[in-house]
């Protein structure tokens, strides 16, 4: 299969690809070590046949120094002290290893291991002692002390001296003492506070992802209090607009779509939205991120549902139809089990890995994907720790009695609906028995007078074998009915039509039985639909194995069935494992076990991956740069200890990321201007990775669609619901909704609510680098194309919100103001901000060459064409763009 | 490759430029509008965040293509009828399949009874290639510039919509980038006026998603649909109340205040590539309208593609702009038709389907070859299918035809360092499976990428921190029997 083929290079992908970052050659004089120099090596090019397969390949071992000493089938592998007599050596630079010429040692790692041997092959500890055997994986204590898999510890916030200068101790937010610390190290210092201006409208775009509104921004410019600034940062957090905007970041990395996706069909996903609004409210409500972490791997759990009674809990209290929605997040993966997919068992093995997938880049930080056909080839991760993750979330997917998306529901209806439904339904029912009593009655009538066309002799026999069951009709009768009397062969309700016409009443007799239907049919049609719920739910009756599959393939699974647990290298075997099943919930208890262990305060992953994410978002830098790696490969973090600190804070304080958001936002850091151009410091720091100055940061896809929504005015402020369609237009690109402006406006709500199509990425977004979600996105990418510039000044979409945007002008400023009076509406409405006198002096000029333009060309007026053609520039201004 | 898997702190750019004697606003202009000239891309350093654009880079090794003109024939044309002939059959006409392991993509209603070709294959050109003159008299007189390969096989496959997906994406699943995306990834674009990956779709798009989608690359590598109807390309023209003065005005203003905020951020490489992107975007607009302009063309032209006769105006007219967008340095150009699954009455409708592409096609090639671009351009011409050689019966009165056969079938290509005049492979006697030199969809991708001074093991992409690749190590081999 093409898939498994797939799954099978991808290791030796990997190792392709990943070959340039092993570590690099050390001084000439420096004392290499096995562990620290020359494993990584090994590990990437060599463990893959010596060591770590059951098999070992010329019976050498490549782990562990000692058993490198030991020798192999072709006898002493290395000479100590003596690289040139060392058929290892020999082997490596000759290019005869590895044997695929497209993974050869680079120079300089032949080199190294040249060195290493001549050095006497030194090893930097004692190594584990004992039998070991081909295939097991070996963690060694350099893998074990990594950062991300040390504890995260809480320092102590540094003592800077420039800063206690001007503040007490206490005064200091802890973030500017960690980042001045650095920044003095190399001889930088912060930026100066940018105006605050600036600052509202960062404020406004990092919390909410709109511009700040008029009112907002007239109610911090004329609050004179000393902390106006933390006053206006309390009430963007509380807008339910931070629950949209923060929703957006979750959803990339959880992977969120309203489509199927796995094959061209990508099914609409009618249900998924139930938790994207969960997710919306409760970040709004600032639910503690440990309990939101375990309502959605566990919300079921929580409520002790099953798969036979989440029904019956959903229809009972609002709380624990939240617990469940909040599972929708195990079922965001791509699932093309219900799109009669080529193989169906591969099929529902995607969902599984894929959901595995987005656990472990989501939360977890590690590409533990890799390890899905074999040991990580650069993180201590052996393949058993992928079905180990598989393992806790086997129950709820259950591939041995898979149960396609839409057996993977339930029904949220109200009391009243569902009474009326029931109601209606009974009145139904009853009318399609008399709909069926009556077409019976006709057919009878039909019958009657077709056999009194058969002559008389023959009707006793001919009635008895139409009365007669067909399926019970002797061969004689059936014979009979065929070839002598074909009419009552057909005749039966369900071809009455057939016979209706041969009679002159038959239009009265049809009347009869269609108006009983048409009746039913008009209070069918008033039956109250339910909407559903996608959630996660696991069958106690059925638990299945799992195993590791050999190389990944399905059909190759290992004789041991695999324990739940998390990542090995993290803590000791006791600390990890969850039991089968935990005898006091109705399920197996494997997700709740593992969602806890998460959130115990104690995981080192968790709560260091959503903090590297948080800081992103405001900073648009991480700490660490890979976001979804923080193994080996990754860079280290930029403020270790900062990201400690925060991590650690994050958990001590109940989890809340509202008062992350404080701390960071009103901290000296998070209020530096971006402007700031220093010689000095950008040859030290030319990437301002220190934070000498804020970042500069294109809004993304959405927030530039929402922005550009709200300054026209055009904006439907109205939360949560259905998603709203997509389509292919006319001009053959990508829309919200289908061209018109509904009734309820919905095509002009916030970019959140838009149907998330796979396969039909929204064009104006996806020009911005919305993601693609395949199945998640760990982190997106910002790029400059000359496409974005094209939609900012052809689409129909601008120009649109030209147009608003002028008459919103108009009607603020009044049709009598003067051109700069409703330039500087325009500009304060846009950027939040007046033009200076340059920029002023531009787009009067613009105003007036447009106004002539427009004269010239009779357009019917001249002076709002003008203002909408100004209108359209602002939006694509890098000011508009752009967050300073 | 300039392409390297590295991932961090800062725009690389940004160092870039840090390193550079020029000034930042200047540069930034430079970097983007220096399409003439190839700049060489700059080395990425180890620690950079990957920015992407459509800057020519680097190849692996020398190219011999630059460019590429696929012609896609979805449906699946009957190489047996067409490219492969296959004497055999009409000994076996109307006896049964002698063989094993025919799949039908629609068993219901397969038979196993032989139809033979029609009799009007010749040995053609001085190279003496076997074609079906009848079908195809044009493609007869450009024989001498063809490589034909009779050897495809896309294995485990049977379907139209996995089959197209197999030939663009290398997967018969959905959600992976496409070849025009990968190509434009690993090389950058040798215009910057005009899209670098375009999709000419004529008559109507393929069945099943978009096989231009770039997916886990960054949107810019995303082909371009060029329509039949205005507006040919999205958002490329302004609206009425904007063409001419308007928008140059609003362009001048734009310019004037991304310039004055630019002065505030000394150093944000970003805002000056957005100033550039917006002259670039202006351009393009010139250049693109011009590109799409056919009446450009001579009335010879015309006339040699066919655009004077309705039965071929619709593919000259879509091969007539492909050549141009080549001419104007577009790198990847993939013409969709679809229209050649023939499940009955086969002979008739594929004369049709000829009928309208044969001229066409072979002009592209005269055409390219006459104006010297045909060194630099593979033009490749194919489904992703042939057709069994038994009778697919659709009942009563209706014509036989031919079902799905992804076993064995047959594409040509011309042009980018390939073999003229060349036959690789071969099929069995019944031309049911290619049992010579055979040639999946990653031997083609990977050939192509040699082509193109590309590594198929090379080209990757860094997608939620694991690699993404066209052609994945060991699946696909260059087949070296087509080159030059």
């Amino acid at each position: 299969m093409l898939n498994q083929l797939r799954r099978n290079s991808l290791l030796l992908f990997a190792l392709l690809v990943f070959c340039s970052r092993v570590p690099c050659a050390s001084a000439a004089d420096q004392r290499l070590t096995f562990e620290n120099d020359i494993r990584p090596i090994f590990k990437a090019y060599c463990f893959h046949c010596h060591g770590e397969e059951k098999e070992l390949s010329g019976d050498l071992d490549l782990r562990l120094q000692r058993l490198i000493l030991k020798g192999g089938e072709s006898g002493e592998t290395i000479v100590p002290g003596k690289h040139a007599e060392s058929l290892l050596f020999e082997y490596v630079e000759s290019g005869d290893m590895p044997p695929d010429e497209k993974q050869r040692l680079k120079p300089e790692e032949v080199e190294l291991i040249a060195k290493w041997i001549d050095q006497g092959a030194p090893t930097a500890g004692p190594e584990q002692t004992g039998d070991i055997k081909p295939g097991d994986f070996l963690i060694t204590r350099n893998e074990r002390s990594h950062w991300a898999f040390r504890p995260i510890k809480k320092s102590a916030v540094p003592v800077v001296v420039a800063l206690t200068k001007k503040q007490t101790e206490n005064e200091i937010n802890p973030i500017d003492a960690f980042i001045a610390r650095k920044l003095k190290e190399k001889g930088l210092w912060f930026s100066q506070s940018a105006n605050r201006l600036t600052l509202i409208r960062r404020a406004a775009y990092d919390l909410t992802g709109l511009p700040p509104s008029p009112e907002e921004l007239k109610q911090y410019l004329a609050d004179q209090s000393p902390d106006a600034y933390e006053k206006m940062i309390d009430r963007l957090l509380e807008s339910p607009h931070y629950g949209e905007r923060w929703t957006r970041h979750w959803l990339d990395v959880a992977g969120y779509a309203d489509s199927e996706g796995y094959n061209d069909k990508d099914i609409i996903r009618a249900d998924a939205w139930h938790y994207r609004d969960y997710v919306i409210r409760s970040l709004n409500a600032d639910k503690p991120w440990d309990q939101f972490i375990i309502e959605q791997l566990a919300g079921d759990e929580l409520v002790k549902a099953t798969h036979a009674s989440a029904q019956k809990l959903v229809d009972g209290d609002v709380a624990t139809r939240d617990k469940l929605t909040a599972t929708g997040f195990l079922r965001l993966a791509p699932d093309g089990t219900g799109s009669s997919p080529m193989d169906p068992a591969i099929a529902r093995n995607q969902v599984i890995t894929e959901s595995v997938k987005i656990i472990s880049s989501s939360l977890l930080g590690m590409t533990i994907g890799c390890a899905e056909c074999h040991h990580h080839r650069f993180d201590p991760i052996p393949q058993q720790d992928f079905y180990r993750l598989r393992a806790v979330i086997a129950p709820v997917f259950d591939h041995e009695k898979w149960r396609v998306p839409t057996n993977r529901r339930a029904a949220l209806m109200s009391e009243a609906d569902k009474a009326k439904a029931a109601e209606l339904s009974a009145k139904v029912k009853k009318l399609d028995e008399q709909h069926k009593q009556k077409k019976a009655e006709v057919t009878q009538l039909i019958f009657e007078r077709v056999l009194t066309e058969i002559p008389e002799a023959e009707r006793e026999q001919a009635k008895a074998a139409y009365e007669t069951e067909r399926k019970k009709r002797t061969a004689e009768q059936a014979q009979l009915l065929k070839k002598k009397f074909p009419m009552l062969d057909l005749l039966s309700p369900g071809t009455l039509h057939l016979f209706i016409a041969r009679y002159k009443d038959g239009n009265e007799l049809k009347k009869q039985f269609e108006a009983i239907k048409a009746e039913a049919d008009k209070i069918r049609a008033k039956i109250p639909q339910p909407e559903y719920i996608r959630i996660a739910t696991e069958d106690p009756q059925h638990i299945p194995d799992t195993f590791v599959f050999y190389r990944g393939d399905i059909s190759s699974p290992e004789p041991d069935k695999v324990v739940p647990g998390g990542l090995t290298v993290i803590g000791s075997e006791l600390q990890n494992r969850f039991p089968l099943n935990n005898p006091e919930l109705p399920t197996s208890g494997r997700r709740l076990a593992f969602a806890r262990y998460l959130t115990n305060g104690k995981h080192p992953l968790v709560a260091r991956v959503l903090m590297n994410r948080f800081w992103m978002h405001h900073f648009g830098q991480a700490f660490v740069d890979s976001t979804g790696d923080f193994g080996a490969r990754a860079n280290p973090p930029t403020h270790p200890e900062l990201l400690d600190w925060l991590a650690a804070d994050f958990m001590e304080q109940g989890w809340q990321l509202k008062r992350i958001h404080r701390l960071i936002m009103t901290s000296r850091t998070y209020r530096q201007t971006s402007t700031t151009h220093s010689e000095q410091a950008a040859s030290i720091d030319a990437d301002n990775r220190l934070l000498w100055r804020m970042n500069l940061r294109r809004l993304e896809a959405e927030a530039i669609r929402d922005a550009i929504l709200a300054v026209s005015g055009e904006l439907n402020r109205n939360p949560f619901g259905e998603p709203v369609p997509v389509s292919l237009s006319d001009s053959g690109i990508i829309t919200v909704g289908a061209g018109k402006v509904s009734k309820d406006r919905r095509e002009l709500k916030r970019s959140i609510y838009v149907q998330v199509r796979r396969t039909q990425p929204v064009t104006m977004l996806n020009a911005f680098d919305a993601p693609s979600m395949e199945p998640n996105c760990e982190r997106r990418v910002s790029s400059t194309v000359a496409t974005q510039s094209l939609a900012l000044l052809n689409s129909e979409f601008i120009r649109k919100q030209s147009v608003a945007f002028a008459k919103r002008v108009l009607s603020a400023a009044g049709k009598e103001a003067d051109d700069t009076t409703l330039i500087k509406t325009a500009w304060e409405m846009a950027l939040s901000s007046q033009p200076s006198d340059t920029e002023m002096l531009a787009l009067q000029k613009h105003m007036q060459l447009q106004l002539k333009e427009y004269q010239a060309r009779k357009v019917k007026d001249p002076r709002q064409e003008a203002l909408t053609s100004l209108c359209h520039v602002l939006f694509g201004t890098n000011q508009f763009l752009y967050v300073e | 490759m300039s392409q390297s898997f590295a991932k961090s702190s800062a725009s690389s750019r940004r160092h870039f430029l840090a390193q550079s004697a020029f000034g930042v606003s200047s540069l930034g202009l430079v970097t983007l509008l220096k399409e003439e000239q190839l700049l060489a891309a700059p080395e990425k350093p180890e620690l950079g965040e990957v920015t992407h654009d459509l800057l020519p880079k680097k190849t692996s090794h020398p190219a011999r293509a630059k460019s590429m003109i696929s012609i896609f024939c979805g449906g699946g044309p009957s190489h047996i009828d067409l490219f492969d002939r296959k004497p055999v059959l009409d000994e076996y006409a109307g006896k049964r399949f002698p063989g094993d392991g025919i799949k039908y993509d629609n068993a219901g209603q397969a038979t196993s009874i032989i139809m033979p070709s029609p009799n009007t294959f010749k040995k053609c050109g001085e190279s003496g290639m076997e074609i079906n003159v009848e079908m195809l008299p044009q493609f007869a007189e450009i024989v001498d510039d063809v490589t034909l390969v009779r050897s495809m096989q896309l294995p485990n496959i049977r379907n139209h919509v996995a089959g197209m997906r197999a030939m663009t994406t290398g997967r018969a699943r959905e959600g992976w980038p496409s070849l025009g995306s990968w190509i434009t990834y690993g090389l950058g674009s040798e215009t910057q006026n005009l899209p670098a990956f375009v999709a000419i779709t004529i008559p109507k798009n393929p069945v099943g998603s978009p096989y231009w989608d770039s997916r886990q690359l960054p949107s810019i590598y995303q082909g371009t649909v060029v329509r039949k109807t205005d507006p040919k390309i999205a958002n490329l023209n302004p609206i009425a109340q904007l063409r001419g003065k308007p928008q140059g005005n609003q362009l001048d203003l734009l310019k004037e205040l991304n310039q004055i905020h630019l002065e505030r951020h000394p150093g944000e490489d970003d805002l000056s590539a957005r100033i550039a992107s917006y002259e670039l975007a202006a351009r393009m607009q010139t250049a693109a309208t011009e590109a799409l302009d056919l009446s450009k063309e001579t009335e010879a032209t015309h006339k040699m593609y066919g655009a004077d006769d309705p039965v071929t105006k619709e593919f000259a007219d879509a091969l007539i702009l492909a050549r141009r967008f080549v001419e104007r340095g577009v790198r990847f150009v993939q013409v969709w038709n679809y229209g050649w699954d023939m499940h009955e009455n086969i002979f008739e409708y594929l004369k049709r389907r000829c009928d309208a592409s044969d001229k066409p096609s072979a002009a592209l090639v005269k055409d390219l070859k006459n104006r010297g671009l045909l060194d630099s351009t593979i033009v490749q011409w194919g489904g992703e299918m042939g057709r069994l050689p038994v009778i697919q019966d659709r009942g009563e009165g209706k014509k036989p035809g031919r079902d799905h056969n992804t076993e064995g079938f047959s594409i040509w290509m011309a042009g980018g360092g390939l073999k003229e005049g060349h036959i690789h492979g071969a099929t069995d006697d019944f031309g049911h499976r290619a049992v010579e030199d055979v040639v999946t969809q990653h031997d083609f991708h990977a050939t192509l990428l040699h082509q193109f001074g590309l590594k198929a093991e090379e080209l990757h992409y860094d997608h939620n921190a694991q690699p993404v690749a066209l052609v994945e190590p060991g699946q696909g081999k260059v087949a070296t029997g087509i080159l030059k």
